[in-house]
């Protein structure tokens, strides 16, 4: 019996390896199409278009090409793709082709008498002229910003993306919010929103049951507002509440769908009306614009605060409180005033003659701010200004007035308390104790009473993030930001609320290459920069070895990775209200860098290190046997910073490693608090890699890439050694009909798009 | 005793100059970085230069200004340390720091000749810096004074009881309730009991409440921050009472008093618990600095508007509120100082024996 049911076991052995074999041999799928070519700069190339790929048994593979390594067609030079197509029996292709991309060369003698159109190389042409976007259409801002967003990301020129930081918070369940989504400038509307139970539902600050038929929203800040003086406050806390009892000229409203904005007036009677207007593209522009105010207008005062010595009439609200308000600014040097971007001396909404006013060289009445009549200011501005740029400056609640009868009386101490200001807004406040509570009550006098559904406000300041979110899920607030270190127990949340950051973090890079270099930048730095990290192809390699997702999801936890510069937070065209990334521009600016894993490719971060190292060994930086010392310099913010450096240090000195000639990469961490990691090692340039992120005007991203320039405009570049006006971005653009391809540099875009430009072969030219 | 006394106060001040103004140069000297953003720091110089801190300038030189240009580290370079420019165009505007020497000198003259400390800059611009202080010491002071009173008859009935049931099972228990409190810091016990009794039970409130409410949660509210301050003292001063306590209890003095006839308890109530006060006393007055200091945490966690939360605001990187901080420290350590002071004066209250200030 043994010995049968071996041999049926031996038997059933044998069927079974033979029934795992093929009859026939395994097919290896072909592919076609994958020679060598050459390109222009400029040209658009499809690395999958003419490719294809066949196998005997399956058909058709095309579909399951993958191609590894990218072509820069803005940068001259040799690149490698490799394809890869696997079939059903698991048997795999490869094909390496190489694309050679031609550089754009401006005619090296021009014409003594040029002619004005340039001779076109390849489909494009350097860019000639004076250009300024501001008044251009949309789509033409839309193009120019996703070609230089592009741009940065082939070259590395802004550093390597890597992650944004979000925020994740739940409601109470009284809570009616408008949208469901984050919607860019509203937010989740919680201005807007209604309540479905009042405060005798629910547990006050006291602890107890607040009032039948009150609504009073409670929220939580962790420090308590600085000052109540919108001039000169600089913090979000008092944003968020000064916002609440002061109006602006003109306020963001939702537009019918909920779906963005408008711009409507609060303040003010009307729109900004043009003197001797222009058009411009379309768009109707002047220097100087007046603003007609309601005639209902009134301050609301504390009960405690005694008016008995104003003047008669000292409740409304007129001409002579704004301009009186401006002019007080700028003589006493608040910062709001002479700083900070929306101030009356920035570039972008100059104030005629503010700035020889601040500088004591003028008189006020030489300056651009002016009553006209009781009801009517004029603002003269230096540059030309739009009916959206005069709306969407006032619409700050910096630019409304403050009392002035009461700063006459209080003097510098203006805005200390709840009974050193006048009111105007939504609310008045009620009662302050610093470290405590601010409490907001509807304002009886305000001109517009259904505009929140509010009936007061409570902000309570918890110190204690941890505890302000306990204090959400015990029933004590209306709003909870989740923290952290909770964030898994609640992300499936269902009324889980996300709002997108805006600060991309990244890995910002020190490409000079050479001492020589370095010392040109940065003299008597005597740091000596990473060779390897002049070279395009491993900054490519770097991009492409981060798995972004892993390292927002399972290190930053709250966080969302960014393969792209600029979050969804952002937009160029701020009138229009949507993000540019959900603009049709935005998503152009991904391709071909693997968006469906957020830019995180192996194979290709291997492919372009080789190209990049033997390159350099080529180049005679380095030699075999040679060990790569990179130091990255990590924010010593958080575990999760840390985790973030050993993340990067442990997938760089794998895949970075030359095994034919024994070359490796050797990553060294090292930690620098916020913000000595800017001041003492990017900034500077005394570093390889560093991370680091900064946010600006989320309305203005085109504003924004200043801090992506070489030249350091804005003061805060952190990426060196690339030339940023170097004419290699190719822009394709219509403007009244006409299709225009050119070639510009990044810094000429910057300026064509925020203050107007002269562009000469494509370069931005500083007279 | 009392010139002893006056030198004293006068050694007081001393030391308090002497603190303030390492305070003030250590300060002034921690590294100060201007935030990221060109608009942040447009505004951060233009607050310098309204705080008195920095000057401004204008430089329209066009050989100066294409410099500025091509190389911001080079002109960086010609300008003192922690100075920045701006472009505008045609010229530029710089921001200089005004010396140190100048800055100490024009605040010691304000205080000296004016009592003026300055206002705040950053935690609550242009308010007087001791307007803020005087505005949270009360509830600091009331929290302290509350805690002292709770934990000394605590902290000295458990040191007796633990004394005089040495080695028993009442001190052991005692001893190992000492142990862990005195190990665990006051944020950990302060967490727990607001997770617990706050968040958990709904016993007490979750966090102090404003000085408008009113009713039984004005006082409820103290109940947690007492406790939170309180464990670590009590332990500390069971532990020490105890121990003094059990050395007095076996001294000579001590069998005299049984043997001339007293009970335990009169020997122990008229003779041991005073002669073990000699060290306690001035370690009780000693605490109520510890406490003061241990009140800056427990402030932060249960969200009491003290003198702690300022200080710890004030000292917010980058955003020194250096009038603000000074005037705090100068609180701490008047306290502080004074504190020794009244150690010293007690030990002659307590201890007939002891005169301070005596002639040799």
């Amino acid at each position: 019996m043994k010995k049968l049911l071996l041999a049926l076991s031996f038997l059933v052995l044998v069927f079974g390896l033979a029934a795992c074999g093929e009859d026939t041999p395994p097919s290896v799928p072909t592919l076609s199409g994958v020679g060598n070519a050459t390109i222009t700069v400029g040209q658009s190339f499809d690395p999958l278009a003419g490719v294809s790929a066949n196998d005997a048994t399956d058909g058709s593979l095309t579909s399951a090409i993958t191609v590894t390594g990218t072509v820069n067609t803005a940068v001259a030079g040799t690149y490698t793709l490799t394809y890869s197509v696997t079939n059903s029996a698991g048997e795999t292709r490869t094909a390496t082709r190489t694309i050679t991309v031609q550089a754009v060369q401006p005619d090296p003698d021009p014409d003594p008498d040029p002619d004005p159109d340039p001779d076109p190389v390849g489909d494009f042409v350097l860019a000639q002229g004076f250009y300024d976007f501001k008044f251009a259409p949309v789509d033409v801002k839309n193009a120019f910003f996703g070609a230089a967003e592009r741009w940065l990301l082939q070259t590395g020129a802004g550093g390597i993306p890597i992650f944004a930081n979000s925020t994740f918070s739940l409601f109470s369940s009284r809570i009616q919010l408008p949208v469901e989504n984050f919607v860019p400038v509203m937010g989740f509307g919680t201005g807007f929103a209604t309540m479905s139970a009042d405060d005798s539902t629910v547990r006050m600050d006291d602890g107890r049951p607040g009032n039948a038929g009150e609504y009073t929203y409670r929220g939580a800040f962790i420090f308590s507002p600085t000052t109540f003086n919108q001039w000169i406050a600089d913090d979000s806390v008092s944003s968020d509440v000064n916002v609440w009892f002061l109006d602006s000229l003109y306020y963001f409203a939702f537009n019918d769908e909920f779906t963005g904005f408008d711009l409507l007036p609060s303040m003010a009677a009307s729109m900004p009306i043009p003197i001797d207007s222009e058009v411009i593209l379309g768009t109707v522009a002047a220097n100087t614009w007046r603003i007609e105010l309601r005639e209902d207008l009134e301050w609301f005062y504390h009960p405690s605060i005694n008016t008995s010595a104003f003047p008669e009439g000292h409740e409304r609200i007129t001409a002579e409180d704004f301009i009186g308000t401006y002019r007080l600014a700028l003589e006493e040097g608040w910062f709001r005033a002479i700083s900070g971007g929306g101030d009356f001396l920035n570039a972008a909404q100059r104030i005629v003659g503010a700035r020889e006013f601040v500088d004591g060289e003028v008189e006020f009445d030489e300056v651009g701010l002016r009553v006209i009549d009781e009801f009517t200011i004029e603002f003269e501005f230096v540059p030309l200004m739009s009916e959206w740029d005069v709306s969407y400056w006032l619409s700050s609640m910096v630019m409304s007035p403050i009392n002035l009868h009461l700063h006459e009386v209080v003097g510098a101490s203006y805005g200390t308390s709840h009974t050193t200001i006048a009111a105007h807004g939504r609310m008045f406040i009620d009662f302050y104790e610093p470290d405590s509570i601010v409490r907001l009550r509807e304002n009886p006098n305000f001109h517009s009473p259904n505009r929140t559904f509010f009936t007061g406000l409570n902000f309570q300041i918890l110190p204690d993030p941890d505890f302000a979110f306990e204090t959400f899920l015990a029933g004590g607030l209306d709003i909870g930001g989740v923290p952290t270190a909770r964030f898994d127990e609640f992300s499936s949340h269902p009324e889980l609320r996300f709002t997108p950051g805006a600060t991309t973090f990244r890995m910002n890079l020190n490409a000079l290459k050479t001492p020589e270099a370095q010392e040109a930048a940065f003299p008597g730095s005597g740091f000596t920069p990473e060779p390897i990290i002049g070279y395009q192809d491993f900054r490519l390699a770097m991009y492409f070895a981060l798995d972004r997702e892993e390292i927002a999801r399972d290190l930053m936890r709250t966080a969302e990775p960014q393969m792209f510069h600029f979050t969804p937070a952002y937009l160029v065209d701020p009138q229009g209200g949507i993000s540019f990334r959900d603009t049709e521009f935005g998503p152009l600016v991904g391709e071909g860098f693997s968006r469906s894993t957020f830019g995180f490719n192996e194979d290709a971060a291997r492919a372009l290190w080789m190209q990049a190292i033997n390159q350099a060994v080529a180049d005679g930086f380095y030699s075999p046997g040679d060990v790569i010392e990179i130091e990255l310099v990590i924010q010593a913010a958080s575990p999760a910073q840390a985790l973030l450096g050993d993340w990067v240090e442990a997938q760089f000195e794998r895949l970075f490693v030359d095994t034919a000639r024994n070359i490796r990469v050797e990553i060294t961490v090292t930690a620098a608090p916020f913000p000595q990691n800017y001041f003492n090692y990017i900034l500077p340039g005394t570093f390889d890699l560093g991370m680091g992120g900064i946010s600006g005007g989320t309305l203005d991203a085109a504003g924004f890439l200043s801090q992506y320039r070489a030249d350091n405009a804005g003061g805060f570049t952190l990426n060196w050694g690339l030339d940023t006006n170097v004419a290699e971005i190719p822009v394709t653009y219509t403007i009244a009909g006409e299709t225009f391809h050119e070639i510009w540099s990044f810094d000429a875009i910057h300026r064509a798009l925020t203050a107007g430009v002269n562009v000469v072969d494509g370069r931005e030219v500083v007279e | 005793m009392i010139r002893y006394s006056l030198i004293r106060t006068l050694w007081v001040f001393i030391i308090l100059a002497t603190v303030l103004s390492i305070n003030f140069i250590l300060l002034k000297n921690a590294p100060q970085l201007p935030p990221p953003t060109e608009e942040g720091r447009s505004i951060y110089y233009s607050r310098q230069v309204s705080d008195g801190f920095m000057t401004v300038r204008i430089e329209r030189d066009p050989d100066l200004v294409r410099e500025a240009r091509e190389s911001r580290p080079t002109f960086l370079n010609r300008l003192p340390r922690n100075s920045d420019f701006f472009h505008e165009g045609d010229q530029i505007r710089i921001f200089e720091p005004v010396p140190l020497i100048q800055q100490y000198f024009s605040w010691v003259n304000n205080i000296v000749t004016e009592w003026n400390w300055g206002v705040s800059t950053w935690v609550q611009p242009n308010v007087e810096v001791f307007e803020i202080l005087m505005s949270r010491i009360p509830v600091t002071i009331r929290l302290n004074l509350v805690a002292l009173f709770f934990y000394i008859p605590i902290g000295f009935a458990l040191g007796i009881l633990a004394a005089l049931r040495k080695n028993t099972l009442v001190d052991n228990f005692i001893s190992v309730f000492v142990m862990v409190m005195i190990s665990l810091p006051s944020f950990v016990i302060m967490t727990f009991l607001v997770l617990i009794f706050a968040f958990g039970l709904g016993w007490l409130p979750t966090s102090f409440p404003s000085s408008d409410v009113t009713g039984a949660v004005q006082y409820t509210a103290l109940v947690l921050p007492v406790l939170g301050l309180s464990f670590g003292a009590i332990a500390s001063l069971t532990r020490t009472s105890r121990a003094e306590l059990t050395e007095v209890l076996t001294s000579e003095f001590l069998l005299l008093a049984r043997t001339k006839g007293l009970s335990q308890t009169q020997a122990v109530l008229r003779h041991a618990l005073r002669n073990s006060m000699v060290p306690l006393v001035p370690g009780i007055i000693g605490s109520f600095v510890g406490l003061l200091s241990g009140s800056v945490i427990i402030e932060l966690i249960y969200a009491i508007p003290g003198t702690g939360r300022i200080f710890i605001r004030a000292m917010t990187q980058n955003q020194y509120d250096f009038n603000l901080i000074l005037a705090i420290t100068a609180f701490y350590t008047v306290v502080g100082l004074f504190a020794i002071l009244l150690v010293d004066l007690s030990y002659g209250f307590v201890d007939p024996r002891i005169r301070m200030g005596a002639r040799k």
